[in-house]
């Protein structure tokens, strides 16, 4: 039976729609829906363990904003040029406030881990982020709760790591959400390092445990909803 | 007299192509092991196990270039939101490796889209109507994906599951989504 404009545009509208309120509810880091990561690069490291693969240096990033009213008037997604990227910073706009500045600028560097968070190791490099203006101090607007910096672990073992942070002396663990196969996401409280560590007596695990529930999971729920449906239509 | 009630055909078709699903995870999770969410062998055998189970249960390629078209059109409708919002800040930061990783991945997602808005689909459809059909593939695929992705991902992949049997119910084939599939994922190399 050949379906109605109307109706096909019903579910075009429908998906649509689905698919907005996903991007506003959980906005991903990466538009992707395949079964297959990307072929990322070995982890680059600042100072390379010995089980490194590579001793390719890692990059940092920088970007720009003109000052308007007192704000950055312009978005900052930042990422460095590793494949895929081992730090991603995005701050929207009015996040940043520098009041006698015409631009502010945003610095992304890794460092070398130095200090390790108490009961966690750090993983890979340390992100140090900055804020800077051409003139004044910079302190951050009430956006800056909608900014995030995204890091990428040296590999994609379970459980995840922890996002940490610091300005100076001690780190404080961060909300962190894992947002692909092995990077992972928080909040940015303000200019300071930033470290992904993992908890000193962490396992690996296959990941298998995952699957095994996603498939429960698959199958419990195809069957609420055949038994949904059978149990409307006898009621009807 | 003894009633005996079966199960309706379409019934047993849905339960064949889950627990073939299920086997086809547990296939991937066999050769990849503890790289099975990355892993590119378990991927294709994955993929190929999907692609036997849509073939089995009668699911033909038949190409249509207004389907891919359509579909080609979904998938940067897919990659728009990230577009849109990183406007100023797109760009191309990686550029080795596409050709045989590009290949795979279109493989895999034609495969996931031949059984999800292919043979799944047309189950489900027989069993409990269109709408139900859209809803089952959308709620499979997502749950499939969050191995790979983490729970994060689940709305997202939910949401671009019903975009996907949007476009199946327009379109009338599994191939517009999976043009949908394959350009997304695509574009998801340089947009990351």
């Amino acid at each position: 039976v050949a379906l109605s404009r109307r109706r096909k545009a019903a579910y075009l509208g429908a998906a649509g729609s689905a698919l907005a309120l996903a991007w506003i509810v959980a906005p991903a880091g990466v538009p992707i829906y395949d079964g297959i990561g990307n072929p990322d690069d070995p982890y680059r490291y600042v100072s390379p363990p010995p089980s490194a693969v590579t001793d390719k240096a890692p990059s940092s990033v920088t970007g720009h904003s003109p000052v308007v009213n007192g704000f950055n008037k312009d978005l900052l997604f930042l990422t460095t040029r590793e494949m895929g990227p081992q730090i991603t910073v995005s701050i929207p706009q009015k996040s940043l406030r520098a009041d006698s500045a015409t631009q502010v600028t945003v610095h992304a560097e890794p460092e070398a881990p130095a200090g390790q968070p108490s009961g966690a190791t750090i993983d890979g490099n340390v992100a140090r982020l900055t804020f800077a203006a051409d003139k004044g101090s910079v302190t951050t607007g009430k956006n800056i709760s909608f900014a995030y910096v995204v890091l990428r672990a040296t590999s994609g073992r379970q459980p995840g790591p922890t996002m940490y942070y610091r300005t100076t002396g001690s780190w404080r663990a961060l909300h962190t959400s894992r947002v692909g196969n092995d990077i992972y996401q928080s909040g940015i409280p303000g200019p300071g390092e930033y470290a992904l560590a993992f908890a000193a007596d962490a396992k690996s695990s296959s990941g298998s445990h995952t699957l095994v529930i996603v498939l429960v999971a698959v199958i419990v729920g195809v069957v609420v909803l055949l038994l949904a449906v059978r149990l409307l239509r006898r009621r009807a | 007299v003894t009633t005996v009630t079966l199960a309706r055909p379409s019934t047993l078709r849905v339960g064949a192509l889950v627990a073939g699903l299920a086997a086809a995870i547990a296939l991937r999770v066999a050769i990849g092991g503890a790289d099975a969410r990355t892993s590119l062998p378990a991927g294709l055998a994955f993929g190929a196990a999907l692609t036997a189970l849509a073939l089995g249960a009668g699911v033909r390629p038949r190409f249509r270039a207004r389907h891919l078209v359509v579909g080609a059109a979904g998938g940067v409708a897919l990659a728009l939101p990230f577009a849109l919002t990183h406007v100023g800040s797109l760009g191309v930061h990686r550029t080795g490796g596409f050709a045989g990783w590009g290949l795979a991945v279109a493989l895999v997602a034609s495969a996931e889209e031949m059984f999800f808005r292919g043979s799944l689909f047309d189950a489900v459809r027989a069993r409990s109507g269109e709408a139900m059909a859209v809803a089952v593939g959308a709620v499979a695929f997502a749950a499939v994906h969050v191995p790979l992705y983490g729970w994060g991902s689940l709305p997202i992949d939910l949401a671009a599951g019903l975009w996907f049997g949007a476009l199946r119910v327009v379109t009338g084939s599994w191939v517009a989504p999976a043009g949908a599939h394959v350009v997304a994922d695509w574009l998801g190399f340089w947009l990351r």
